[in-house]
C-alpha cells in the first residue's frame, strides 16, 4: 500500500484530497447517495488496481473524474431497469440550503449539459480540459456549454450565470 | 433576481464512512502484480500463440493418425500379396475396365527402350535369356517346393508373339494391362495357364522375403519362370495410382516412367522381380497402386494391386 504513489501522493492522501470531487461527480450523475456510494468506491478501487502512472496532480484529478463518470455510466446502464427508492420518494440528495436551488436546477438538466456545467463552473476546468476529460470535441463542449447555460437559466430563473 | 452560486456545490462532501471504506480498499483488494499489467499484452499474445500452436500440432497429428489407420499394414510379403490378390478380384474387375483404355494408351507412350533396359535389371543376374517356347508354363522345374502356402500363379497366359533375340518393344498393341482377364484368377480366353497342380512346386515368395532390401519402395512382388522372359529377359512395370478421391491415373501422369520394375534375382529357373519406385517420387499413403508387369513383347506377366 505504501509503495503505490500517484503524482507524489499516497493512496490515502489521494482519497482524502479528491473524495469531494468524486462524490460530486457521482451525485450529479446518479442523483442519489446509495448509488453514488457504489460508484465512489468503485472509482477508488479502480485507482488502486490500475495504478495509473500519473506525475501531475491535475492529471490525477482529471483521471478520477473520468473514471467516476465511466463508473456512473456503467452503473446506470446496468441498473436502468430498476428505480431507486430515493428517486421514488423524491428525497434523493440533501444539499445544503444555500446550494439547494442550483443543485436542483442542475439535476433537471440533461446529462450532457450537467456534466459540462459542473466541470466548468464547479471544478473550474477550461473548455479544452473538459473536452479532454469527456473525450469530446472542444467545439461540442462550447456548444453544449452555451445551451446548458440557457436551459439552466430557464429552469433556475436567474440571470447571473 | 437570483444569483447562481456554483461554489455552494463544492460543499458537497462524502460521508466519512465512504472515505474510510475507500482508504481500506488496499486491505481488502489485493493489488495484482505490476508485471501483469506491464506485460499483459505480451503475456496474452504469448499464451495465445502457444495455444494456437498446440491446437495445430494436435490436429496435425490427429490427421496423420487417421491416414495411417486407412493404410493397411502387412506383416509379411505373403500377407500383402494375398490381400492384393483379394482386392484384385473385387476392385480390378469392376473399376479398371473403365480405365483400361486410358491405361493402354499411356502404356504405349511409355514403351521401354533398349538403352534403359540394362539399368532396369539393376545388376541382377540373368541366367536365362531364351525366349519362351511354349505357351504353357513349364512346371517340371520347381526348385523350391512350397510349404503349404498359397502359391501365386503369376505366369503369363500365352506368348503367341514372334519374339526375336533383339529387345524390341511390342510391335502390336500390347495386351490391355488393366483387363482382369489377364490375371491368373480370371484368365483370358485362349490362355492355357491355369493354377493347377503345376503351381504346387513353385517357390514361395514369403520364403525369399528375407532377401528384400530395407528400401521401402522396393519389394518383391512376383516371379516367373525365367524361360518365359522374352528378348533380353527384362521385365517392365507400369504403375497406375488411384488416390483416395481420384480415379486411376496412369504412370505417365505422375511418375513419368515405366522403369519401375527390376529383376530382383534369378534362382533355380525362376526370375523374381520387384517394383522399384524412385526415391524422388512421393508416395501417397492410402492410395492404391496397380503394378502391371510385362515383358519385352508387351505380354502381361502379372498384375498386383497394392497399398503403399
Amino acid at each position: 500500500m505504501a509503495d503505490i504513489e500517484f503524482a507524489g501522493l499516497s493512496y490515502e492522501q489521494v482519497v482524502n484530497k479528491y473524495n469531494q470531487t468524486v462524490v460530486s461527480v457521482c451525485i450529479m450523475r446518479l442523483k442519489n447517495w446509495a448509488d453514488a456510494e457504489d460508484c465512489f468506491q468503485n472509482t477508488f478501487i479502480r485507482l488502486y488496481q490500475k495504478t495509473p502512472k500519473i506525475n501531475d496532480e491535475s492529471h490525477l484529478k482529471a483521471w478520477l473524474i473520468r473514471v467516476a463518470i465511466n463508473e456512473c455510466n456503467n452503473y446506470i446502464r446496468k441498473n436502468k431497469k430498476t428505480l431507486s427508492f430515493e428517486e421514488q420518494t423524491n428525497c434523493a440528495v440533501e444539499f445544503p440550503l444555500d446550494s439547494l436551488d442550483v443543485s436542483w436546477a442542475l439535476m433537471q438538466l440533461e446529462t450532457k449539459y450537467r456534466d459540462i456545467l459542473f466541470l466548468y463552473y464547479v471544478e473550474r476546468y477550461k473548455v479544452d480540459e473538459i473536452a479532454e476529460i469527456l473525450q469530446k470535441n472542444p467545439n461540442t463542449i462550447k456548444t453544449n456549454l452555451k445551451r446548458g447555460r440557457e436551459k439552466l437559466k430557464q429552469i433556475y430563473g436567474g440571470d447571473g450565470i | 433576481m437570483k444569483k447562481v452560486n456554483f461554489d455552494s456545490l463544492k460543499s458537497l462532501e462524502a460521508p466519512k464512512s465512504w472515505i474510510e471504506n475507500a482508504i481500506n480498499i488496499p486491505q481488502t483488494k489485493k493489488a495484482p502484480p505490476v508485471f501483469f499489467f506491464k506485460y499483459s499484452r505480451a503475456v496474452a499474445f504469448a499464451a495465445t500463440f502457444v495455444l494456437v500452436c498446440a491446437i495445430s500440432i494436435t490436429l496435425f497429428l490427429h490427421q496423420n493418425n487417421d491416414i495411417l489407420k486407412i493404410e493397411p499394414t502387412y506383416s509379411s510379403t505373403q500377407e500383402a500379396l494375398n490381400s492384393t490378390q483379394a482386392t484384385q478380384e473385387s476392385d480390378v474387375e469392376n473399376t479398371e475396365q473403365e480405365k483400361a483404355k486410358t491405361a493402354t494408351d499411356s502404356k504405349q507412350d511409355s514403351k521401354p527402350d533398349s538403352n534403359n533396359q540394362q539399368n532396369l535389371n539393376g545388376g541382377a543376374p540373368l541366367e536365362d535369356e531364351t525366349l519362351p517356347s511354349t505357351n504353357k508354363p513349364e512346371t517340371d522345374k520347381p526348385v523350391t517346393p512350397t510349404d503349404g502356402g498359397t502359391p501365386e500363379p503369376t505366369l503369363p497366359s500365352n506368348n503367341n508373339t514372334d519374339n526375336t533375340s533383339s529387345p524390341q518393344p511390342p510391335a502390336t498393341e500390347p495386351t490391355n494391362p488393366l483387363q482382369p482377364t489377364q490375371t491368373p484368377n480370371n484368365p483370358a480366353p485362349g490362355s492355357p495357364q491355369e493354377p493347377t497342380e503345376e503351381t504346387i512346386g513353385k517357390p514361395d515368395i514369403a520364403a525369399i522375403a528375407h532377401y528384400q532390401s530395407v528400401h521401402d519402395y522396393c519389394e518383391i512382388i512376383g516371379y516367373i519362370e525365367t524361360k518365359h522372359l522374352t528378348g533380353s529377359g527384362n521385365v517392365y512395370c507400369q504403375l497406375s495410382k488411384r488416390g483416395l478421391s481420384e480415379p486411376w491415373l496412369g504412370s505417365s501422369d505422375y511418375c513419368g516412367a515405366d522403369h519401375l520394375c527390376t529383376i530382383w534375382m534369378v534362382k533355380d529357373g525362376y526370375t523374381y522381380f520387384a517394383y522399384d519406385i524412385p526415391q524422388s517420387y512421393e508416395i501417397e499413403h492410402g492410395a492404391q497402386y496397380l503394378f502391371i508387369i510385362y515383358n519385352e513383347s508387351g505380354q502381361i506377366l502379372d498384375t498386383r494391386l497394392k497399398y503403399l
